[in-house]
């Protein structure tokens, strides 16, 4: 039995797949930003995996630029939750609904 | 030809087909899978945060099995050092949070639909994956034109700095507005903080309609369950009259 | 540092100028804004000078092209930033920044206390950058792009009160107006683009008469289209009618753009395409016989109007008819020569205006003026020295120019046959009107008896933004000098130019063969030296008698005599032989009529159905309103469904 790249692209998909579970069903902002870090790493494993079978540095070029990104999100997101912590006792998604139609 | 990183300090798993390769894949991806559940289900932001800890570093360890020690080594030191840590900043600033399962019929709503979502997306994901058509091992991948410089961090810098410039200055760019914005939104001049206050009670005035509705059905279910307590109508209207934020 | 960076810096200062005052906005003190903007000015000047000492230093055979960038690139069509220094654009360098100069230093005083004058000070410098875009420009693109932005900052400088209905109007009118002589350049510039492939001048020059014949019907349909343009920026008939209106704007506005350097930019432009000039004998006819009308329906108007700034403005009308008619001609560097002068001196006589207005508190009728000479002597004196260079009175400037055109005119009659002395005939006619419409203003505005606001602004009774006009003496300090500088240019400024002994514009501008005398003209040129001399005296006679009919008619007596006399002739001058009314039932009521028309129906049509689909918009997007829930769980969920649908979909379409 051999390692084979799939392995790491199919673990890829379960993680983002439970990423996408903890957005979903999560009410807490920190945790969803959290899982959101998740899909992120979930897609920079596929993006890696198949820099690796390629040969080619793209993929390995992608992640890093989304670590760049995902540091930048995590900043502003971050920012934008201590933010509403002085308005809010409670971080609850559920209840942040002032852009509603 | 796995890591260099893992025969220097000793350890040599890289014999083709051994059974240590697998070994080692099936211990990092478990912890990873087991890491992103327990983020996603711990009822304390602070687990979530260490599991998360616990992800990135196996999936670091992925890395290196795939031949990338310089994506591996970022992604040690720019989550686990540097996203995970604000995290815990954060979490440890804001104070003890956990989340109220309180409203237990929302959630009951939800799942479901949630369930399905997930299981159809790693389903149709994992799916697409096993029907492909890929390489035998990893291990046993051709070099390429990048040749011994695979993964180097030279060979990534001169990609970067040649094809991906654009990209890249872009990428800076981004992280520049991002400090900014990080600046701005961390400002808690008395000003600023009046001015949000206020906009979200304009905001929440329509909703307090909703609200009112939601308190008298509170009522109702307190009066079943409790018919002596000495809640009136006009207490409950004072009540619904809150903002419900606060 | 090549000529070529002088160049640039001379045509970029005033765009730093703009850039540090609109970004400065209200945190740039007043001052300093227009502090910035002459600094900008003194850059370039200085700057356009040192091209002028490195071109003559260098001693160059071709015009020099330099390159910023590529700025279009769209297959085999390349456009770029190039600027084009030679003789000419030197010389037309030289007058805008020159006497740019001047009139950032004289609005530093007159702009003072508006409460605009920031922005003021920040058009200005824009209207240079424009007008060094179109000088300076190395292709077809960039001097229609320059052309344009005239056009821009002479609205918006022209509009600056746009709180005053009439100077609204009076911007629009200049832009509508422009627009028709933009859009006629601009097919001319195509023509020539599909005539030719080319777009730097260079090239154009060279390639053109390869492929459009001589006098051919082509060649005159360029040259029209092109001279469309210059028609119009250049306030000629039939396109003349927005610059009397576009007086409304600040004096230093009408002395910058609508005297001494846009409205010139129609001469400009036949100077430096005059290559292609060169391919159509009727075309140049065309220039001749339409400067020719120009001139002398300009001076009648004048004569009659009441307005210091419009008779003005009708005399500059009247002088850039010259330039045409010696453009038309040929005399390139003659046109060139009067147009500097002219610069100097319609911009002193502006400025002195300008004196006038602020010193009367923004009176510009004058018939409630007269009698100045005794409260404003040192104006006066300035003023006079305008109107004498104008008249074209030896030693002034516009002697020396004005008389080179009378004398190529002379001269050409050998070269082009009768019709050139029908011309000159205007020409001799226009120069006896100059004096006429020149001296009435002096003896109006200044001699006779002092009117009562005259006698008012004496006593210092005359007040503006809470001070007396006369606080400061005559002027403050920043307008007065500017126009004595412009004194001292019209007293000397025409000794370059005196023929077969300085003779500096023809030389010059014979270099690099930027705007030379044509060919056939140049072998008359000065050939009859009898000619040059009849062609001096008439024209110093014409001066004379119309400053004695001047005075005869006006300076014996306070009152507008010719009203009593002419009345019915006077009637005619005063509307500007009627282009306007015209214009109005020609072009405007049938396009209002139009637009009515169509609105009353637009509205109808949209009561009867629009509505309708007004109210189910708004039911609908009432309804679709209630996805929007703002709960943002729910959102991911439709995030996820869609992705996952649309990977579905492409596994079944992969799968089919």
């Amino acid at each position: 039995m051999t390692v084979s790249p799939e392995w790491f692209v199919a673990l890829s998909g379960v993680l983002f797949a439970i990423g996408a579970a903890g957005v979903l069903l999560r009410r807490n902002a920190l945790v969803v930003l959290l899982s959101i870090e998740i899909m992120l790493n979930a897609a920079n494993l596929a993006l890696v995996g198949f820099s690796r079978v390629h040969g080619a540095h793209d993929g390995q070029v992608f992640a890093i630029m989304v670590m760049a990104i995902a540091a930048s999100e995590v900043v502003v997101g971050l920012g934008i939750v201590v933010a509403l912590s002085h308005l809010r006792r409670e971080l609850d998604t559920d209840d942040m609904t002032e852009l509603h139609g | 030809m796995t890591s260099a990183f893992l025969v220097a300090g000793g350890i040599n798993f890289d014999v083709p087909g051994s059974i240590f390769e697998v070994a080692l894949f099936a211990l990092f991806a478990l912890a990873a899978v087991i890491g992103a559940i327990v983020v996603v289900s711990a009822s304390d932001p602070f687990v979530s945060a260490l599991s998360l800890l616990l992800n990135f570093v196996s999936l670091g360890v992925l890395y290196l099995m795939l031949d990338q020690p310089f994506v591996a080594l970022a992604q040690v030191l720019v989550y686990a050092g540097a996203v995970v840590v604000l995290f815990l900043f954060v979490i440890a600033y804001l104070g003890d949070r956990r989340e109220v399962f309180s409203d237990r019929r929302r959630a009951k709503l939800v799942w479901p639909f949630a369930l399905l979502t997930v299981l159809g997306l790693g389903g149709i994901l994992v799916g697409v994956i096993i029907g492909s058509d890929f390489p035998d091992t990893v291990s046993k991948l051709a070099d390429t034109a990048a040749g011994h410089d695979f993964g180097t961090p030279s060979a990534i810098g001169e990609t970067f700095l040649t094809d991906y410039l654009l990209e890249f200055e872009v990428t800076s760019l981004v992280l520049l507005v991002a400090a900014i914005g990080g600046i701005v939104l961390g400002l808690t001049g008395r000003a600023r903080h009046d001015r949000m206050r206020k906009l979200m009670q304009t905001r929440s005035a329509d909703q307090q309609k909703a609200v009112h509705a939601s308190a008298e059905a509170e009522l109702r279910r307190t009066r079943r369950t409790a018919p002596t307590a000495p809640r009136t109508d006009t207490a409950a209207d004072a009540d619904g009259g809150k903002e419900p934020a606060s | 540092m090549g000529i070529a960076f002088h160049a640039w810096l001379a045509y970029l200062a005033p765009l730093a100028g703009v850039l540090v005052i609109l970004l400065g906005g209200s945190r740039l003190p007043v001052r300093a804004a227009g502090f910035v903007s002459v600094f900008a000015m003194v850059v370039s000047f200085a700057c356009a000078a040192l091209t002028l000492l490195k071109w003559n230093a260098d001693d160059r055979e071709h015009a020099v092209v330099s390159k910023a960038f590529t700025w279009l690139s769209s297959g085999r069509f390349h456009v770029d930033f190039d600027i084009y220094v030679d003789p000419l654009s030197i010389w037309m360098l030289l007058v805008v920044t020159g006497v740019g100069l001047l009139i950032h230093i004289y609005s530093l005083g007159y702009m003072a206390g508006d409460p605009q004058k920031r922005r003021f000070m920040a058009y200005l410098n824009l209207f240079v950058f424009s007008m060094l875009t179109l000088v300076l420009a190395g292709n077809l693109v960039f001097l229609l792009i320059g052309w344009g932005l005239v056009g821009m900052a002479s609205y918006l400088l022209i509009g600056f009160w746009h709180d005053r209905p009439t100077a609204a109007a009076a911007a629009k009118k200049a832009f509508i107006v422009n627009a028709i002589g933009d859009v006629s350049i601009m097919l001319g510039l195509f023509l020539v683009f599909r005539e030719s492939g080319e777009l730097g001048f260079t090239r154009v020059f060279a390639e053109l008469p390869n492929h459009v014949a001589n006098n051919s019907g082509m060649a005159f349909g360029i040259c029209a289209l092109l001279l469309g343009g210059a028609l119009a920026k250049s306030a000629q008939l039939p396109l003349h009618t927005w610059l009397p209106d576009a007086m409304e704007g600040p004096t230093p506005v009408s002395a910058l753009i609508h005297a001494a350097t846009m409205v010139t930019a129609g001469v400009y432009a036949i100077a430096r395409l005059h290559p292609i000039f060169d391919l159509s004998i009727h075309a140049q006819e065309l220039i001749v016989v339409i400067g020719g009308l120009t001139l002398l329906m300009a001076g009648f108007t004048a004569l009659a109007q009441t307005d210091i700034k419009r008779v003005i403005a009708y005399s500059t009308m009247s002088q850039i008819g010259y330039m045409f008619v010696a453009a038309g001609i040929g005399a390139y560097q003659a046109a060139m020569f009067h147009l500097m002068t002219h610069a100097f001196f319609k911009a002193l006589l502006f400025l002195g205006a300008g004196m006038v207005i602020h010193a009367l508190a923004d009176e510009q009728d004058i018939r409630r003026m007269g009698g100045l000479k005794k409260y404003m002597p040192k104006t006066y004196l300035l003023f006079l020295a305008g109107s004498l260079a104008l008249a074209g009175v030896i030693p002034f400037a516009g002697f020396f120019s004005k008389d080179e055109i009378l004398g190529f005119l002379l001269a050409s009659g050998d070269v082009y046959g009768g019709w050139s002395y029908a011309v000159y005939g205007l020409a001799v006619a226009g120069a006896i009107l100059t004096g006429l419409y020149g001296f009435r203003l002096v003896f109006l505005v200044f001699h006779g008896q002092p009117s009562e606001l005259v006698e008012q602004y004496g006593r210092g009774q005359v007040m503006h933004h809470g001070h007396a006009t006369n606080e400061h003496g005559e002027a403050p300090k920043s307008m007065f000098w500017p126009v004595a500088v412009l004194g001292l240019l019209t007293l000397v400024g025409g000794l370059i130019g005196i023929p077969g002994v300085t003779n500096i514009p023809g030389d010059f501008l014979h270099g690099a063969h930027a705007a030379p005398t044509r060919e056939a003209l140049e072998a008359v040129e000065f050939s009859t030296a009898k000619n040059w001399l009849l062609a001096l005296t008439v024209g110093l006679g014409a001066a004379f008698l119309g400053i004695l009919g001047a005075w005869l008619i006006w300076g014996r007596t306070t009152t507008s005599s010719m009203r009593t006399r002419f009345p019915r002739l006077e009637r005619v001058f005063q509307r500007a032989f009627g282009w306007d009314a015209f214009y109005d039932a020609t072009v405007a009521r049938p396009v209002q009529g139009i637009a009515s028309t169509t609105a009353t129906l637009d509205t109808a049509a949209t009561a009867a159905t629009f509505d309708e689909v007004e109210v189910a918009f708004r039911d609908g997007s009432r309804i679709v309103g209630a996805a929007q829930s703002g709960l943002l769980r729910v959102y991911a969920f439709g995030t996820g469904v869609a992705f996952v649908a649309v990977v579905v979909a492409f596994l079944w379409v992969k799968g089919s």
